[in-house]
């Protein structure tokens, strides 16, 4: 069985966002890793644990995304592998999509692709999705629990939460997940396990390299402002004691004719 | 004629109030272009919710009513929205709501139509004959403002961004009904759901009340994580079930397991604009405030006169909120004016 788990390096959210000719420009700025791809990291490693196989950790960006991959390595993943380009493409989650596909058909499909919910710096949930549809995969969002069934026919259960409703469902695999906080508490490598992944070799490919042609995006960037919600007069309700204070919000209620 | 098509799941029989903004900027901009506006509708027994739809003014809804629409299955789903868009001639931009299941379908239908999609906007406008789109990036921290050049053009729009939107009194006489073809059948679908558990449902997004709760519910030692016996939650759900509210949270108490996902309001849970929403113990970060910032009244109590939500509240209370919310429930308890007193 063979498994890739998806993991991105992201901007610092307090960092700044540049756009030069209609483009988004990379930053230089320090990166963490995207928080729900711990979440993944963590459905893919136990994973491995419980059914064994092959594990890839793969990532796409400049070469700030190799931390995010040591740390991949430090938690038991077996291979690492980025592919160099703009971090900008995470932007038009079309265009990364795209370049997934390249990348996924390079290193060779796997039976389950792990991948976070959602990208916080470029507020991006659709990638896998798309990357699902590209690949004529099954595709789950936000699971919670994830249990090989039968192997000959490539059964799973998995549990996920859609609308409010929380289900249990079977499917088959090759299948592409997004992960749920509720799988698990990510684990943390150790400092042994680290210094050992920092020795690891990351496999790095060129877009050329996975035959991925001169990338066009179809969106523009025009503008990017920070942002800060209008201030609004605030009236306190007075009152010495918390029974007077609250009488005195039951006569706003009722003014504003809610009770 | 250019058309602007808008795509509404209806789970039950009514109309998801969250998809009201969807229908009014849809009009809005066909408006601009000059053209129509086309609702695509998926559910199960959706009669009631077609009747209302029709007060919108849209000049068409193509209906799927099935069995097989029941529940959300991404493959019969999409498989479906193919099937009614590819005859429609003249598509300029397709409008998904900004949740999972709207997310899920306008991402895989944006491969399908080789397009791409603005997921996550606030706001879109024609500029210079181009849809302008307005996102939050960098956890809500920026706003990014994009051009889509190809055509369809797809976007996720979050609920409310304008904002609740008043049901019109008069309908579009002309608004024309079309029953489409069902393009799936239980063939298509690749998963089979053993179990659903319904009990976690909230009436978050159509709530005209809603209770907030926030990490100062934590600040005592009164039951911790997943106790309903929490004092904080008792007097939430006591105040919302005596207002005839709902209870919301902030990230923190959901993270920290006091109360379940479905409770929790932010750019990381439900978007909501209800009339009255009272702020308890929350302190107000940016990405709850872009949860709740278009409710009609914001109320906030608080022990830190510096917190930031009174920045953003129409009203204060400077107190704790284990010795004010009692007090509020005790004057409402005895007071027999309140509409529907449980």
């Amino acid at each position: 069985m063979k498994s890739i788990v998806f993991v991105r390096s992201i901007n610092d959210v307090d960092g700044t966002l540049t756009i030069k000719d209609g483009q988004i420009i990379d930053s230089e700025e320090s990166t963490e890793i995207n928080p729900w791809d711990l979440y993944a990291l963590e459905a893919a490693i136990q994973c491995k644990e419980n059914y064994g196989g092959e594990l890839i950790a793969l990532s796409m960006g400049t070469d700030r995304s190799v931390k995010s991959l040591r740390r991949a390595l430090a938690l038991g993943c077996d291979q690492a592998v980025l592919i160099n380009c703009s971090d900008s493409y995470f932007y038009d989650s079309t265009l990364a999509a795209y370049v997934l596909k390249k990348a996924i058909e390079f290193i060779g499909k796997p039976d389950f692709m792990f991948g976070g919910y959602i990208y916080t710096d470029v507020n991006n949930s659709t990638l896998l999705i798309q990357l699902a549809r590209l690949l004529n995969y099954r595709f789950i969002s936000l699971a919670t629990k994830l249990f090989l069934l039968d192997n000959s026919n490539q059964t799973i259960s998995l549990s996920r939460r859609i609308n409010g409703i929380q289900e249990t469902i079977q499917t088959k695999y090759p299948i592409i997940l997004t992960i749920d906080k509720g799988f698990s508490e990510p684990r943390y490598p150790s400092f042994m396990a680290l210094q050992k992944a920092s020795k690891q070799l990351i496999n790095l490919y060129s877009l050329d390299e996975i035959k991925f042609a001169t990338p066009k995006s179809g969106v523009k960037y025009i503008d990017v402002k920070p942002h800060e919600w209008s201030k609004i007069h605030c009236e306190y309700v007075n009152g010495i004691t918390p029974e007077e204070k609250a009488n005195n919000l039951y006569s706003v209620l009722k003014s504003k004719g809610i009770i | 004629m250019k058309k602007v098509c808008v795509f509404i799941y209806c789970k039950s029989s009514n109309l998801p109030s969250e998809i009201l903004d969807l229908l009014s900027k849809s009009i809005e901009i066909a408006h601009q272009i000059g053209g129509t506006v086309t609702a695509v509708v998926l559910g199960k027994d959706i009669n009631i919710a077609i009747n209302e739809l029709m007060n919108y003014f849209l000049d068409e809804i193509i209906v799927a009513d099935h069995e097989l629409f029941e529940n959300y299955r991404q493959e019969i789903f999409i498989g479906q929205l193919i099937g009614m868009l590819q005859d429609q001639q003249d598509i300029e931009l397709i409008i998904f709501p900004n949740n999972i299941i709207g997310k899920e379908l306008a991402g895989s239908l944006s491969v399908d139509l080789q397009t791409n999609i603005i997921e996550g906007a606030f706001d879109i406008k024609i500029v210079d004959e181009t849809f302008t789109c307005k996102k939050f990036v960098y956890s809500n921290k920026k706003i990014l403002i994009i051009v889509c050049e190809k055509r369809p053009a797809i976007v996720t729009l979050h609920p409310y961004s304008l904002g609740k939107w008043v049901q019109p009194e008069e309908s579009n006489k002309h608004c024309k009904i079309i029953k489409s073809q069902i393009f799936i059948s239980d063939k298509d679908l690749n998963s089979t759901i053993c179990e659903q558990d319904v009990s976690q449902i909230t009436n978050l997004s159509s709530a005209s009340i809603v209770i907030s709760i926030g990490k100062g519910i934590s600040d005592i030692n009164n039951g911790g994580k997943n106790n309903p016996e929490n004092l904080g939650l008792q007097l939430a759900f006591r105040l919302s079930s005596l207002l005839n509210g709902v209870v919301g949270a902030s990230r923190s108490i959901v993270d920290e397991g006091f109360i379940d996902y479905e409770h929790q309001v932010g750019l990381s849970g439900k978007i909501i604009a209800p009339d009255l929403y009272i702020a308890c113990g929350i302190s107000g970060s940016i990405q709850h405030l872009a949860g709740m910032i278009n409710s009609k009244i914001i109320i906030a109590i608080n022990t830190d006169p510096q917190a930031p939500i009174f920045t953003y509240s129409h009203y204060g209370v400077i107190g704790n909120l284990f010795e004010i919310l009692p007090a509020l429930i005790q004057i409402l308890e005895t007071k027999v004016e309140i509409r529907g007193l449980p």
